[in-house]
């Protein structure tokens, strides 16, 4: 299925299991999403890509971004990536998605307060997970 | 006033006495003076006769004569003089009589009166008006039986209190408590040797000394001073707990009861404080609550490695199940491929069996292996947040809980065909969700556990003891051997693997529940003949 140039997104998966961003990456091919894929595994690195610094200094947005964020991760974890785009008015705009294991009531309430688009629980059973983000899909299309 | 015959008679007593006194002198002294003429008389004879020349004239023998004569005059004149002193004495008393009375009885009679008062406690009594003697002795002896009585009480009275105070003085040296006694100017004014130990001071160094100088706390000389609220009356007695400063600076926790001694007009004079030395004691309820925090937090940190442990298992967990799903997909997709492979009947066969044989196998176990662990991380989850959980206590009917749980296991007793016997059971205080998690497992283990050979019958009852109720839930089972009956509580302990699915948390989530519950849970079973699983919550 081609798609306009125009309406082509670009969706980040911050993710530091490689394995997991794998899984997410074949579920979206299968689901057909042809918007541009970017795996990055740490927190910092991934704000020096949204904000086009670091060793991404020369990169340009060609397309909007759309995050699939993780929350534990080394150095720095998804809440603390989630508050610093929440509260840059210049990034506020781009819309994140949780997708991680934790699902203690208190870090959902907490993400969606700081603002993040939805809060998605990893499921273990691969037919959930595999359901899961065909639902994230569905709402990238 | 009357004059009365008795006194009469003792008026005429007292003065009859010294008159014949004086009458009798008057006659040893006439006595004597005719003694005197007779021995005059004699000794002339004697000159007369002895010494015949000598010749009285009569110039010499009538003085003789004339003394004699005199005497005799002197004998009437005596005579005579004592009976007009006598009559005149006679009629003096007659007429001084009354006056006598008064000056001589009166006082008496004022004597008798009193004596009389203090003998007889009649209220309103009489006042004698005239003095009797014999009445006077009758009281007098009354009194004096009186006051034996009373000396004898006061002497027994001295000996019990001097036998009390030797009581008081060895409880004071001996009493295992520190006491010191402050006059109301906040002079120490004793101490035992309790408190010299117990202060670390000597008796004649804090002798009077001021109160807030020895045995200190912050509350000394302010407004919060127990003496002062003693004192003024505020309070009657104290007793708390207090931090003091001993002599060299240390620290001394003590339980303080202090009163005030009061004196006869009922006004505090001074205080009496005794102290009981609980230093010890408070070290060590110190040490132990630093002990509980510590295994607090140990478990608290325990607790939470366990929930966060668990938690991280979950993401290789997932990687595992979705590769090994994704593998499986790719099989499956590769035996398309190769079907479509021209290649001899011999590498065909080969490939058949690797794929549809040997691979498949090695995924089942590997998907088996990975659910198994899916579901133990899971239980472990459950049991770790059930610690984490916050409870929401509330007033239960538990009869609407027994009706849900009946209705949740709906299929399998029907399927057991299992008779669940419900008794009235009373209502508790706890977590609704929590509580019926308890009957949800105890009723689940039940039916998952039913005798083979026998259809099954589940009886649910709860009574009322104190301020608990004890549930019971028992069943006809397989039964528990006496040596797992304490294991089946702690968590992944099952007893029969192949006879139900299960990770061994069920009786471990009761068991939580219950402690945070504030309650409890027992088992008494038999082998082959059933169990009972009994609980405790507060109603």
């Amino acid at each position: 299925m081609a798609m306009e140039n125009e309406k082509k997104k670009t969706i980040v998966i911050i993710e530091d299991n490689e394995g997991h961003a794998v899984l997410i990456k074949r579920n979206f091919k299968r689901k057909g999403i042809q918007h541009n894929i970017v795996h990055i595994k740490e927190g910092l690195e991934a704000l020096d890509y949204i904000y086009c610094r670091g060793k991404y200094a020369h990169h340009l947005h060609e397309h909007p971004l759309i995050l699939i964020l993780d929350l534990q991760m080394p150095y720095m974890d998804g809440i603390e990536v989630l508050r610093q785009i929440k509260t840059d008015p210049t990034v506020n705009n781009i819309p994140v998605n949780i997708f991680s294991t934790r699902d203690d009531p208190h870090t959902v309430a907490m993400c969606y307060s700081l603002g993040c688009a939805s809060y998605t629980i990893k499921p273990i059973k691969y037919n959930d997970f595999h359901q899961k983000i065909q639902e994230l899909g569905n709402y990238m299309h | 006033m009357a004059f009365n015959d008795n006194n009469h008679k003792l008026a005429l007593i007292i003065i009859i006495i010294p008159l014949c006194v004086i009458g009798i002198m008057l006659c040893l002294f006439i006595f004597e003076l005719k003694n005197i003429s007779q021995t005059i008389h004699t000794q002339l004879d004697i000159i007369h006769h002895t010494e015949p020349t000598i010749k009285l004239s009569d110039a010499v023998k009538s003085p003789y004569t004339k003394i004699d004569r005199q005497i005799a005059r002197t004998y009437i004149f005596l005579g005579v003089s004592f009976f007009l002193i006598n009559l005149g004495m006679v009629i003096l008393i007659i007429l001084l009589s009354p006056t006598l009375y008064r000056i001589l009885l009166r006082p008496l009679l004022h004597v008798d009166n009193k004596i009389n008062k203090l003998v007889t406690s009649e209220k309103g009594l009489k006042k004698y008006n005239n003095f009797s003697m014999e009445r006077f002795e009758r009281n007098f002896n009354a009194l004096l039986d009186q006051f034996l009585i009373e000396s004898n009480k006061y002497k027994r009275l001295e000996k019990e209190l001097t036998r009390a105070r030797q009581e008081i003085d060895q409880i004071y040296s001996i009493s295992g408590e520190g006491i010191r006694i402050i006059d109301k100017d906040f002079n120490i004014i004793s101490i035992n040797k309790t408190f010299e130990d117990l202060a670390l001071v000597r008796s004649d160094e804090c002798l009077h000394k001021k109160c807030y100088e020895v045995f200190t706390t912050p509350a000394c000389d302010t407004p919060h001073c127990n003496l002062k609220k003693l004192l003024s009356g505020k309070v009657e007695r104290i007793e708390e707990e207090t931090e003091r400063i001993r002599t060299d600076g240390t620290k001394a926790y003590c339980i303080l009861n202090a009163s005030c001694i009061y004196d006869e007009n009922n006004r505090p004079i001074a205080v009496a404080e005794s102290f009981k030395d609980i230093t010890d004691l408070k070290q060590s309820q110190e040490k132990l609550k630093k002990l509980y925090r510590e295994i607090k937090e140990k478990n608290k940190e325990l607790e939470d490695f366990v929930y966060i442990t668990t938690h991280d298992l979950r993401s290789p967990l997932i990687n595992l199940k979705g590769f090994t799903a994704e593998l499986e997909e790719n099989i499956q997709e590769l035996g398309k491929i190769f079907n479509k492979i021209k290649v001899s009947k011999a590498i065909r066969e080969e490939i058949y069996t690797l794929y549809w044989e040997d691979m498949p196998e090695c995924l089942h176990f590997i998907n088996s292996a990975t659910s198994k662990m899916e579901d133990l991380v899971n239980s472990l989850l459950k049991l770790s947040r059930l610690k984490q959980e916050e409870i929401n206590i509330k007033e239960l009917d538990v009869n609407q809980i027994i009706l849900n749980v009946k209705s949740n296991f709906g299929t399998e007793i029907k399927n057991t065909k299992t008779k669940i016997k419900v008794g009235n059971l009373p209502s508790v205080r706890g977590d609704e969700n929590q509580i019926n998690q308890v009957f949800s497992n105890l009723v689940g283990n039940a039916l998952h556990y039913l005798h083979p050979r026998r259809p099954g019958v589940i009886r649910i009852t709860g009574e009322q003891k104190g301020k608990e109720v004890i549930f019971c839930v028992e069943d006809n089972g397989i039964g528990i051997a006496k040596k797992y009956q304490k294991k089946i509580f702690q968590v992944f302990q099952r007893l029969e693997p192949d006879i139900c699915p299960g990770e061994g948390v069920g009786l471990s989530i009761v068991y939580n529940i219950l402690e945070k519950h504030g309650g409890q849970i027992w088992v008494e079973s038999e082998e082959n003949i059933g169990s009972k699983f009994f609980f405790s919550l507060p109603s």
